[in-house]
């Protein structure tokens, strides 16, 4: 067997903010998590299934950050789950009647959907017992994934570099929470919106992180600029290994003009029966309030460049599976080509191609996009030039690394910070910054608290972590769900604050602080006195 | 009906969009027809609001989120959902506080507060009307308060604002800001900040390389050649008036989270 020209690496970026509401029976945005679970973890695991039946070498990294982490492994939220599936699956069972006498494209679709949901009702519920974890965990042990963690609540660490103590517990929720539902220690951590600051390494050298993933110029911007530009990795002054992106792999996946997701054969996201059945019959499927929402069950292609919402031409799989085989052909000769070139001017030293992408893209924005990676490994694993690696895998085959400090950097647009700081979003460092100050001081305070204070002060703990999610200062930014976005950050803040006044007073609403402890129920094995060391 | 009376006046102010008034009666509970217009969607959300159960309900959680509400066309969803209630937080902390972030190479954002001792004392000084916002690029220095590289200056109305954005003139730099006023043509400050630095935009020249054998950990240095190259020249994006506003993956995200689903 030759040896590769290269190796790619497909990094896919799990992540969905905690957004869980127990005190409701049913919530809108906990839709999220259930349109995620449908479209893409599951079908993920699917693709999983497959290659190893069919005995292909596929090989990729995962992150599953904590909050979504904790989100599948609540039980009500599980539960929350198996109802909304049976409900769809009552839903796909009228339409395979009603759309009999509609088309008979509709209709395949219609009997292909519900064929498709009860394989996933069946895979969630009786193959894994509600526990979607287990079966990324299966997949890790197996060797096939590599799952690395993420800070805590995804928080946008650049902005907490002032507070060592901020980062740690960031960290040390991160870690902690990937080893209770992964049984072992992350090896790599996704740093949230690729988010890195010079500095960062040396935290996560503390916690044991080998590795970690930065963008593109990173590494062409570093203290000493990377010899091999973003196509080997470098190793910082603490030890720690940084993989930068490939700016080509996205481009040629996501691009406007030339990216795959938008050929007229796929599936047309923004058509979908939860606004095109009539109001009496979708209601019991969409959201309580009578709003319509997006149900998963579309019948429409892109169709065509400009092609008018309501004009759109029914999808048939069949046509797009053709489709999803020739981008994956087409995806991998540009690997190849790109492997290629980089041997030759790597002088013989092999090239890694990091991608990664936001996991949800595959499935839930682009519907066929796990059947393209599974076709993209079928097709890689029957040729020799370009072989899939995880980070690991790759540091087992290299001799030498350069050693360097990558720039502050991030994945947003422009590259820099400015999407989770601007006019739309700024108002929340303030508070988010005094938060922290008073954590760390009340955590310097009570170092020896009796067992309901540290409960107060861990709570406190949850609160801080829960509103520094990057995501809400990005809901504000890009203009969708903004008030829901809002209203977390201000809440939480808000109970950080009633927690601190109860502990400062020394009268522990015990009522108050126990329904804290239930509807921001994340991180069980939180320990406040992570704030207390500078 | 003084919750009426607020909603109606904000619907005469704020010119809200019709999936302003959507969220609105989402908020509500109140149930729409997807074909229902503008003014129908008001005539529900009034006749909702005009039951007088309801608006004992939510009258003392509008009254709460007013300002924010108002100011931004929108009633919150938390108007029914207690999980959610929202409170406004203070617009102080009391603190003496002056903050410097960074947004990219070439901005800085930098945001203060004051005590209420500072806040007094600033508001009744005689230079109340002429503070000044400094940045000071302090890089490869130890800052003393007077050996700034360079020495940038705007006039600002403190006590108005608590919040600013600032174009600094070089990537890869060490900047500090200080708040003050002038006595003597010299110049006082009042708060000090945190210092920031801000990222490259370039490539760095740089006359050696580090590596290290993964093997035996040993580590080797390289001169570098004064004509040398990485192996790979990048081809950087090329910014104006076409793609001011995208690049890289959040872009496409946002596109994404524009469709309302998950992100």
């Amino acid at each position: 067997m030759k040896n590769p020209k290269g190796y790619f690496s497909l990094m896919l970026h799990a992540h969905l903010p905690y957004v869980r509401h127990p005190d409701f029976e049913e919530f809108l945005e906990e839709r999220w998590l259930f349109e995620a679970i449908t479209e893409t973890y599951i079908p993920l695991i699917k693709m999983f299934r497959n290659l190893e039946r069919d005995k292909v070498q596929f090989h990729l990294t995962m992150s599953i950050t904590p909050p979504l982490m904790e989100m599948l492994g609540s039980e009500d939220l599980n539960q929350k789950y198996s109802r909304h599936m049976e409900k769809l699956i009552e839903l796909c069972e009228k339409e395979v009647v009603r759309t009999k006498d509609e088309d008979l494209r509709k209709h395949k679709m219609a009997k292909f959907y519900l064929a498709d949901f009860k394989e996933t009702y069946v895979l969630f519920y009786h193959d894994y017992n509600q526990r979607l974890l287990d079966a990324f965990r299966e997949y890790q042990d197996k060797g096939f994934i590599e799952i690395v963690t993420c800070n805590g609540t995804h928080g946008f660490l650049p902005f907490m570099q002032q507070y060592p103590s901020a980062v740690r517990a960031q960290l040390d929720a991160g870690v902690k929470t990937y080893e209770r539902f992964m049984k072992c220690s992350p090896k790599g951590i996704w740093l949230a919106e690729c988010a890195y600051f010079p500095g960062a390494e040396k935290y996560l050298s503390e916690y044991g992180i080998e590795y970690f993933f930065t963008d593109s110029h990173a590494l062409w911007f570093a203290d000493e600029p990377a010899h091999y530009g973003v196509y080997r990795p470098v190793i910082t002054n603490e030890g720690v290994f940084a993989f930068a992106r490939d700016p080509e792999s996205s481009e040629q996946v996501w691009s406007a003009t030339v990216g795959y997701p938008g050929d007229f054969r796929y599936r047309e996201f923004y058509r979908d029966i939860g606004f095109d059945r009539e109001v009496d019959y979708i209601k019991p499927y969409i959201d309580r309030s009578g709003v319509r929402c997006n149900v998963g069950i579309k019948y429409h292609k892109i169709s065509g460049k400009g092609v008018e919402i309501d004009r759109k031409d029914y999808y048939d799989i069949d046509e797009a599976k053709q489709a999803v085989k020739e981008h994956a052909a087409d995806f991998l000769d540009k690997k190849i080509e790109q492997a290629k070139r980089l041997y030759g001017i790597f002088d013989g030293e092999v090239p890694l191609i990091t991608a990664p992408f936001d996991a949800e893209l595959f499935g839930h924005w682009w519907y066929e996009g796990p059947l393209f990676l599974e076709e993209l490994f079928r097709a890689m694993s029957a040729q020799q030039t370009v072989k899939p690696a995880t980070p690991t895998s790759f540091l087992e085959k290299i001799d030498s690394v350069q050693v360097t400090t990558p720039c502050q950097s991030t994945w947003g647009a422009n590259g820099y910070n400015e999407v989770w700081l601007n006019g739309s979003n700024d108002w929340i460092y303030r508070h988010l910054h005094q938060a922290t100050e008073i954590m760390v001081c009340c955590a310097k305070k009570y170092e020896q608290p009796d067992s309901l204070k540290r409960r107060v002060l861990n709570q406190m703990a949850r609160e801080l972590l829960l509103a520094q999610s990057s995501d809400w200062a990005f809901i504000m930014t890009t203009g969708t769900t903004v008030e829901y976005a809002v209203s977390r950050t201000k809440n939480h803040i808000k109970r950080f604050f009633d927690l601190k006044s109860m502990l400062e007073a020394d009268t522990v609403d015990e009522n108050l602080l126990k329904y804290m402890e239930w509807i921001d129920k994340i991180f069980e094995d939180i320990d406040f006195t992570v704030y207390s060391k500078d | 009906m003084e919750l009426d009376k607020n909603l109606i006046q904000m619907l005469k102010n704020e010119e809200p969009t019709i999936q302003d008034l959507r969220n609105i009666a989402k908020s509500l509970g109140l149930k729409l027809r997807r074909s229902m217009k503008k003014r129908d969607i008001v005539k529900e959300i009034r006749r909702a609001l005009s039951q007088e159960n309801y608006s004992a309900v939510t009258s003392d959680r509008l009254q709460n989120n007013k300002r924010a509400d108002v100011s931004s066309g929108r009633l919150s969803r938390t108007l029914t959902k207690k999980s959610n209630d929202s409170t406004e937080l203070c617009e102080t902390y009391n603190n003496d506080r002056l903050v410097l972030m960074v947004v990219n190479p070439f901005w800085v954002y930098t945001y203060w507060d004051f005590s209420k001792e500072l806040s007094f004392n600033l508001k009744n000084s005689p230079h109340a009307d002429s503070f000044f916002m400094r940045v000071y690029d302090i890089t490869n220095i130890i800052f003393n308060g007077s050996n700034a590289n360079r020495i940038l200056q705007q006039s600002i109305r403190i006590l108005e604002k608590s919040s600013a954005y600032f174009n600094v003139p070089m990537p890869d730099a060490d900047y500090i800001s200080e708040i003050g006023y002038y006595e003597n043509n010299s110049f006082v400050a009042v708060l000090k900040s945190n210092i920031v630095h801000t990222p490259p935009s370039s490539p760095r020249n740089v006359k050696f390389q580090k590596w290290v054998s993964l093997k035996d950990k040993t580590f080797k240095q390289i001169i570098l050649d004064e004509n040398y190259r990485p192996l790979i020249t990048v081809i950087e994006k090329l910014s104006g008036p076409e793609n001011a506003f995208s690049s890289g993956s959040a872009f496409r995200t946002t596109e994404i989270f524009k469709s309302g689903g998950i992100k």
